[in-house]
Parts: structure tokens; C-alpha cells; sequence
């Protein structure tokens, strides 16, 4: 037995061995202190709330991992085509994450198109409206809104609304050859409705501009044929209403079979 | 020159001191190894310490050299990943979010063990090379790397390595 002092509280104490703790001797009940040393209160609280912070980071973010997924989706979507899927995800991304004036604006363009594509130009129209100004410069948005001006128009039976809106999206696209079409659709539309054969020639004229133009459609010949119908007939049909009446379409021979 | 605004990076990652002593202390109570004296935060260099007997074992060194960077490391990616996430990705700028960076950061900035701590891990596993075999050769480049980091500290590897943890991660991983 040693009969030494502790290094730490001063008493002095009787061991077989003397206990080195760092540079100090020790006594028994020290060194248990010093194996168990306990973490003071605020250190707890601390690394309670380091593990808290780790909750609430995860709990506080969830809402941008879910719309990073339908962003993910919104692009996978977009790529395929599906406008639809496609309009579905990033309307949810910018519901999850109403900060973001970027997807806000690009969730409010794939919206509007879809209504293109479900034949609602009004609506389309007030959506493009609504996102001009916040879209890339690559996206062409006002002549979305000229096409979209265009569609309500015809909808709507303006027909000098349509005309105007064709013409403007045809000067900015003079190359364009269902641009061109869309300006004969208008000129036949006036022309069925005046009578005025001046509408009627422009008509014509814009359709053989269009033929020779690349980058047709594969709509375009059922295009063509209803502008032709149009022409002839001086009857403004939907193209619902088109398709009702000549499930087969439509030519000028069929024209001439139709009045004998 | 560089040690001034060293220890004022120091200070201003002072969550980052208090975890990774509270986690060494931890550790070594789980160790059983006596600590005589332990600093969370303070004025100088070292802006904390834990000062703990000489493990015994190699597997103590291990897990005291080990553990608190782990879980600091842990604790960085953790908070950083889901707050950066936003900002890098949707360039939505939340201040919380910014809070956390800074807390995560921190956190992963003192993630380093000690250079004493790094020695006595390679003494151990040295006298213990032949006993535990696989542990020694996982501890050997384990405390190299520590002492390479404590000496890289000058050119503030430890901060770039908690900037990395916290913000490059997750910049990685998410991409546009």
C-alpha cells in the first residue's frame, strides 16, 4: 500500500498502486469522476439540439425534396411529350414551393399549353398573360399569345380579331408554314363571311405560299382541305363539326359531286 | 497572418467546438477512459479540448480518434443536405435554411481529431499491430490522415473540409 495525496482534491489516501490520471495522482473516488465525467446540462442540450437540428432541417425541407422529385418527373414527362403528366408535376412542384417565381412561371407555360392542346385558347391566352415576362428569352411566349389570341378568336366567331392575330404572328413568322395556313384560315373566314373575293384570292395565295414552304405538319393536308371547304362552301365549320360531316375529308372534287 | 483570421473562422464555427468536444467526451465515456479535463469553448488555440489519459486499448484509441469525426461528419451532411437542396436547386432563399448551412458547416469544419489524439491511435496500433491486425491496418492510414489534416490546418483543410461535407455533397449530388 502507497499513502499518497490526490492530485485533484488534496486528501490524502492509501492504494496499491498509485492511479496516474493525465500528470496527477488521483484518488479512487477522482478517478471515478473522471471515468464518468458527466456532461455538463447545456453540452447535453447542445448535442440535443445538434440532433434536433438534423430533424428539423429534414422536416423543414421535405416540401422542396418532394417538388425536386416532380420537377424530376415534370422534365421526364416533358421530354416524352406528355404535356398532360407533364403539366400535372410542375403544377404540383409550384403548389410545394410557391417561393420559386421560376417554377411559378414555368408551371403557369405548361399550363397554358396543355389548354392549347385541350382547345381552350381563352384560358391558355390569360395564362400566357400571366407568365410573359418571367420565361426565358429562348420561349417565344408573344407568339404563343398570337396563336392563343388567334384560337379564341376563331372560337369565339371574330373573325377580324382572328385575321389580325394571324397576321401579326405572320409577321413574325413569315417562313412558318402553319403560320401561312393560319393566315389563309383567317382569309377564308373574312371571305365567308363578306363575300369580299379579295379575301378569297389572299386565301388561295397563302395556301400555295404554304405548300412550298418545309417543316409542314402532318396535320397540314386536313388543314388545307377544311380552308378549301371553307372557300367553297362559305360555311365556317369547328373542326369537330368537320370532321362530323366529311369523316373522310374533304376535296373539291367531293364539291362538285355534292351540287349535282 | 493566416492564423488570425483562422481563429476568427474559429469563432465564428463555435457550434462546431462545442459538438465535436461534447462528442469526444461522450466517447470517451463510453470508453471508460478518465478525463481530467475538458474545455467545450474558449480563447486560444485550441478552441476546445478534451485531455484524457492514454487509451489502453487499440480499439478504445479507435473509437475515440474515430467517433467524433464521424458523427460530426454525420451531423454536417445531415443538416446541410436538405437546406442546401433549395438554394442550389430551386433558388429559393429561405434565412432558416441559411442558419442550418451555417450550423451544419460548422459542425463538419471540426470534424478533425487532434494530432494527440492521431499519435496515440498509431503508438496503440503499433504495440497492438499483431493482436487486432485488421484494426491497426484500418487505424494506420486512419491516424495518417488525421495528422496530414492537422497539418494542412494552416492552409484551413479542416474548414474546406467541413465547405465540403456541407455544401460540395450535396452539390454533387444534386444535380440540375
Amino acid at each position: 500500500m502507497v499513502r499518497c495525496t490526490c492530485g485533484q482534491c488534496g486528501r490524502e489516501f492509501a492504494m496499491p498502486e498509485t492511479l496516474q490520471v493525465g500528470d496527477l495522482t488521483r484518488c479512487d473516488r477522482c478517478a471515478t469522476f473522471f471515468r464518468h465525467r458527466p456532461l455538463p446540462a447545456w453540452a447535453k442540450l447542445s448535442l440535443a439540439a445538434a440532433l434536433a437540428l438534423v430533424v428539423m432541417s429534414l422536416a423543414w425541407n421535405v416540401r422542396f425534396f418532394r417538388a425536386y422529385g416532380e420537377l424530376k418527373r415534370f422534365s421526364r414527362y416533358w421530354e416524352q411529350g406528355d404535356i398532360v403528366a407533364a403539366a400535372r408535376e410542375i403544377t404540383l412542384a409550384a403548389f410545394d414551393v410557391p417561393e420559386s417565381a421560376t417554377v411559378g412561371a414555368d408551371a403557369t407555360f405548361v399550363q397554358a399549353l396543355n389548354l392549347m392542346r385541350r382547345d381552350r385558347p381563352a384560358e391558355a391566352l390569360a395564362k400566357f398573360m400571366q407568365c410573359r415576362g418571367a420565361l426565358p428569352e429562348s420561349v417565344d411566349i408573344d407568339s404563343l399569345i398570337l396563336q392563343a389570341k388567334s384560337a379564341a378568336a376563331f372560337k369565339a366567331r371574330n373573325y377580324d380579331g382572328f385575321l389580325l392575330a394571324a397576321a401579326a404572328l405572320h409577321q413574325r413568322q413569315p417562313t412558318d408554314a402553319s403560320v401561312e395556313v393560319q393566315l389563309a384560315s383567317a382569309l377564308a373566314c373574312k371571305y365567308a363571311q363578306t363575300c369580299d373575293t379579295k379575301f378569297r384570292e389572299r386565301a388561295l395565295h397563302c395556301l400555295r405560299q404554304a405548300q412550298a414552304l418545309p417543316g409542314k405538319s402532318a396535320d397540314f393536308a386536313e388543314y388545307e382541305s377544311r380552308i378549301l371547304q371553307r372557300i367553297e362552301s362559305r360555311e365556317i365549320l369547328s373542326p369537330e363539326e368537320f370532321h362530323r360531316r366529311f369523316p373522310q375529308g374533304w376535296s373539291p372534287q367531293q364539291r362538285k359531286e355534292e351540287t349535282l | 497572418m493566416i492564423i488570425v483570421p483562422g481563429a476568427l473562422i474559429g469563432w465564428l464555427t463555435f457550434p462546431g467546438v462545442i459538438v465535436h468536444e461534447a462528442v469526444h467526451l461522450l466517447f470517451c465515456r463510453l470508453a471508460g477512459v478518465a478525463v481530467p479535463d475538458v474545455r467545450f469553448l474558449r480563447c486560444g488555440n485550441p478552441a476546445g479540448y478534451v485531455a484524457h489519459e492514454p487509451p489502453t486499448c487499440l480499439r478504445t484509441a479507435f473509437l475515440i480518434t474515430f467517433g467524433p469525426f464521424l458523427v460530426n461528419s454525420l451531423l454536417c451532411l445531415l443538416i446541410c443536405f436538405p437546406a442546401f437542396m433549395p438554394i442550389h436547386m430551386l433558388g429559393v432563399t429561405l434565412p432558416f435554411n441559411y442558419v442550418l448551412l451555417w450550423l451544419g458547416v460548422s459542425i463538419g469544419m471540426h470534424a478533425f481529431p487532434s494530432g494527440a489524439d492521431a499519435r496515440a491511435l498509431l503508438a496503440q496500433a503499433r504495440r497492438e499491430a499483431a493482436a487486432h491486425p485488421l484494426l491497426a491496418l484500418l487505424s494506420y492510414p486512419w491516424a495518417g490522415a488525421v495528422c496530414a489534416a492537422n497539418l494542412l490546418s494552416v492552409v484551413w483543410l479542416d474548414y474546406l473540409y467541413g465547405l465540403g461535407i456541407g455544401l460540395g455533397l450535396p452539390a454533387l449530388v444534386f444535380q440540375p
